[in-house]
Formats: C-alpha cells, structure tokens, sequence
C-alpha cells in the first residue's frame, strides 16, 4: 500500500520543476521578443521600411505614414542648372511665374516653384568655404 | 515656404530625396518625409529644443540632425529680381 504514495512522488518533483524553468526563462525571453518586435511599413513597390526607431523613440504612428509611392517616384535634381544672367535661357524681367530665393554666402538663386514642386528637393553647391552644400525643399 | 537644409553631416556630403511617404495624421496635411541616397536613412521635419531641424528618424543617421539654414517665402519673379537683380535662375 505505502508504495502507491512513493509513486506520486517524482510528478511532484517534476511539476515543480517546470514551474520552476518557466519562472526563470519567462523575463529574458520576453525581453529578447520586444527587442527584436520590429515595425515596418511597406510602400506601392513592395519595399519594407523599418520604422521601429520612429515609433518607439520619436512616438511617431504607423498608420500616420501615408501614400508610400516608392524611393524615386519623385526625382529629386542632383545636378541643377545655374543660369546666369546674360544666359538666352535667363527668363526676362516681365515675366510672370513665382520662384523660391535662396540668398546664401554671397550668391543669390531662384528656384521656379513649379520645379521644385515636381522635384520635391533641389540637392545644391554653393560657392564658398563653409556650408555649402545645402538642399532646398518644398 | 520652403526650407534650405544643410546636407552635409560627418565631413560627408549627402543628397536627400523624397522617400515616397508622407507622415501626419490628417493625410492631405501629411508632411513629406525624406531619405538620404547614401544611407537611405529616413529623415522628418521637426522642432527640437525651439529650432526646426531635419531629424534622422531611423536607419544609419537615426537621432542626427541637419540644421535648416533658412526659410524662403515664395515670391514672384519680377518681386525677387527688384530685391536680387543679379540673382542667377536655377532649372531642373
């Protein structure tokens, strides 16, 4: 009769040894998930981006991130053309059209509003030392 | 409005381009988002500190910043030339 008891006694020793292992690999494993969770968000062309940083660093929405017409949709202009003044292509006084003026280090440039709009961001150099690598965007 | 940007970070010179997002939360209203080529790093808008900066929000130059060197308004051509006439034409 005694021996049915002794029979019990490994389940005992077994169920709180698996208790046990839970309770120590539960916190590290779920820690070790949340670091790897990552978010993307994926554009028209199929391309995933990795937002993970925007979210949790800048509390930025996934769902806040809109159109995602793909890198390139919209060319940016890596190489502008610089008209100068005596240029036939310089657009007479008269003219009426609106333009962006940029005034820096001693340079002054303006940019049609309409190519700027289609082109999102001129990538620019401007003459001197310091700074003069700058973008203009709308 | 527009917005200049200084592009160049580390004694590296970048090129921004749009990334094709947009971010805000009413969608017409959204503001463009942008990339650098070099890293494809994504880069947003923002005020840090009361300055409007551009800010790496993820990728290689996350939590970087770009300072924005000045704010144009638009004008008219003929309005730019009287305050700038030997201002050069800059064309796609």
């Amino acid at each position: 009769m005694k021996n049915k008891y002794f029979l019990w006694l490994p389940c005992f020793f077994v169920v709180w040894g698996i208790f046990f292992v839970s309770l120590a690999e539960d916190l590290p494993s779920s820690t070790r998930l949340n670091m790897k969770e990552k978010i993307f968000i994926t554009d028209r062309t199929g391309r995933k981006w990795d937002i993970t940083h925007a979210i949790k660093v800048y509390n930025m929405e996934p769902e806040f991130f809109h159109f995602g017409i793909g890198a390139g949709a919209i060319p940016s202009v890596d190489r502008p053309v610089v008209v100068e003044k005596d240029n036939t292509a310089y657009p007479q006084s008269g003219s009426d059209f609106s333009v962006f003026g940029v005034n820096y280090n001693g340079e002054q440039r303006a940019y049609p509003v309409k190519d700027l709009a289609r082109h999102e961001i001129f990538n620019e150099t401007f003459p001197g030392n310091v700074d003069q690598y700058v973008s203009v965007a709308y | 409005m527009a917005v200049v940007y200084s592009r160049e970070i580390d004694g590296k010179v970048i090129h921004l381009a749009p990334s094709g997002w947009t971010y805000g939360p009413v969608r017409k209203e959204s503001l463009f988002v942008l990339m650098d080529k070099e890293t494809e790093s994504l880069w947003f808008h923002m005020k840090r500190k009361g300055k409007a900066v551009l800010v790496g929000i993820s990728g290689f130059y996350a939590d970087r910043e770009l300072p924005v060197i000045q704010h144009i308004p638009e004008l008219t051509w003929p309005e730019w030339q009287k305050l700038h006439p030997d201002s050069k034409f800059v064309r796609d």
